[in-house]
């Protein structure tokens, strides 16, 4: 059976590790949308 | 205002936020040419595939169903569904990685099985890739079908159907791109609903109320739960559990041509590979593992009861948010989640599909001569016809547990898996062996599951039988043939619509 200590570290931590991951993606996420939205980038692949 | 108007509203509301993205998309960028349209331009960078591919891979299974498995297996469920649906991602992106340097102009998988093995094989995979298309389709629509009728009241069939057609829309309307900027969207809300909920919830039923609550379930027979490994971190049930994850995962991951799309879609390899890290293994394996926790075992620790507190194992979720929030903000951010997922999902193996019956089946079985505005025509109307057929056979799903009918679907779609790897990364691999493989594999599989009576193994042995007797076979088959394939043939192959390579 696991401590209250494992578990209390098992819970927290793991929505850390999310947090880290979803801020590293949403960081990139809007600097490569806006990317996406430039115009050197709509001259090479817009309409 | 009532919480089923509510729930409606999210439905519609959002639905036209993403089908007005899409046409907003359409009109800036071209949709006419095949891979424009199928594989974004080969163009997207990091942070869109990463954020594209995190979501995809989130279900609402993932959400769902690992809240089911905190609840079947304890503290253990949420991380054996995190290992073992991640754990595909280590095979997938080598493979892949391989896949663009040994095939630079392949689009789908369907187009390198027919080069490597042959047009009977490539039809058989063509099925394959079909099925696990709709039976993705059918898991998203019935996850937002059990999350939208037990929270906000609103009817099964509707909640379930609605959303498949929806996202057909956007997806015939802007392809690819249009489905990886939906994902975007996409992300930051389920992102930001996780990150709001999860405290929230924490906050409200306190982390030692589940300790306490899930002492009690592992050392009190009398407790309804009553499960001595509940608090057993590696459990044997609980690593079973992840073992048919894996594999279950693995075929869902290896025949499901979305996750190729935006591979090939990713503007280098580099690209391609970091993203797939960082939007697999960073991104999403805390979400099962956090889902398990606080919802799964959540609901164990309050003492909910099936038969009583809930219909099927697979209302833990929504059971938590009813039960702390009512149809209260916390309830619809959740199921705003939940329904998020179910686009995202839905749309990625959409756009899968659309690529593999625009490139692979239009020009090969209805007309040779057909230009590439026809083609990617095609693949629109194909389409809309798939989320149209899936939106009506959701409806007959209801009431059946999420992860059951996802344990059975491991057994169907890891037979194929074998022989993909082998051709892929071994010239022995001939395409008599794949094929056997795959049935015998598939037959074996299904055997074990119906014909072991206990069924706490029938489903483990099932998989392991599905994944592991057509790798034996592939192997020890194909060691003794003098086939040999030239990967000249790979790196030669042009296809019948244009693709320009960003990458040398």
């Amino acid at each position: 059976m696991v401590s209250e200590t494992f578990f209390n570290i098992y819970y927290i931590g793991t929505y850390i590790w999310f947090l880290a991951g979803v801020g590293i993606i949403g960081i990139f996420g809007i600097k490569d949308a806006y990317h996406m939205l430039s115009k050197k980038y709509l001259s090479k692949e817009g309409k | 205002m009532g919480t089923q108007t509510v729930g409606f509203l999210l439905i519609i509301g959002f639905g036209f936020l993403f089908l007005a993205l899409s046409t907003f998309v359409s009109k800036r960028y071209s949709t006419e040419n095949v891979d424009d349209f199928v594989a974004a331009g080969r163009s997207i960078p990091f942070g869109m595939v990463a954020a594209s591919v995190m979501v995809s891979w989130v279900w609402t299974v993932t959400l769902i169903g690992s809240a089911e498995t905190g609840f079947l297996y304890g503290i253990s469920g949420g991380f054996n569904y995190s290992w073992g649906a991640a754990l595909p991602f280590f095979v997938f992106i080598p493979l892949v990685m391989l896949l663009r340097k040994r095939m630079p102009k392949c689009t789908t998988i369907i187009e390198f099985v027919n080069e490597r093995y042959g047009t009977k094989l490539a039809n058989i995979f063509f099925v394959f890739a079909v099925l696990l298309s709709m039976y993705i389709l059918l898991a998203q629509g019935m996850g937002v079908g059990i999350a939208f009728s037990y929270i906000m009241g609103i009817p099964y069939k509707f909640a379930a159907a609605l959303p498949l057609l929806i996202v057909g829309l956007y997806i015939a309307k802007a392809g690819l791109r249009g489905s990886i900027f939906n994902d975007l969207i996409q992300f930051f809300i389920i992102s930001l609903v996780f990150v709001v909920t999860v405290p929230v919830v924490l906050k409200t039923v306190g982390l030692e109320a589940i300790y306490e609550g899930l002492v009690d379930v592992a050392t009190n027979p009398s407790n309804v739960n009553y499960n001595d490994q509940a608090m057993t971190f590696f459990s044997s049930a609980g690593l079973r559990y992840g073992v048919i994850a894996f594999v279950v995962a693995l075929g869902q991951v290896l025949l499901d041509q979305g996750y190729y799309s935006k591979a090939i879609a990713a503007a280098s390899t580099k690209t391609l590979f970091r993203a797939y890290i960082i939007g697999t293994i960073v991104a999403w394996a805390p979400i099962p593992i956090i889902s398990g926790n606080i919802f799964g075992t959540g609901a164990l620790a309050l003492g909910a009861e099936v038969g009583v507190d809930l219909g099927v194992t697979t209302d833990a979720a929504p059971y938590i948010m009813q039960t702390f929030f009512g149809a209260g903000f916390g309830s619809i951010i959740y199921i705003l989640m939940i329904f998020m997922a179910g686009m995202t999902t839905g749309g990625g193996v959409l756009a899968g599909i659309q690529a593999i019956f625009t490139i692979d089946f239009y020009k090969k079985y209805i007309n040779k001569a057909a230009t590439e505005k026809e083609q990617t025509s095609f693949g629109k109307k194909i389409t809309l016809a798939i989320a149209l057929i899936m939106a009506a056979i959701v409806m007959l799903f209801e009431n059946v547990s999420l992860i059951q009918v996802d344990i059975f679907s491991g057994i169907i779609f890891a037979a194929p898996c074998s022989a993909f790897i082998a051709g892929l990364i071994w010239r022995k691999a001939s395409p008599g062996i794949a094929g056997i493989s795959i049935f015998v594999g598939m037959f074996c599989g299904i055997a074990a599951y119906f014909l072991i009576p206990d069924t706490s193994i029938n489903a483990f042995i099932g998989n392991l039988c599905s994944l592991i007797i057509p790798a034996a076979i592939v192997i020890l088959g194909s060691a003794f043939t003098k086939y040999e394939f030239d990967w000249k043939k790979l790196e030669d192959y042009v296809p019948s619509h244009e693709v320009h390579l960003h990458e040398k």
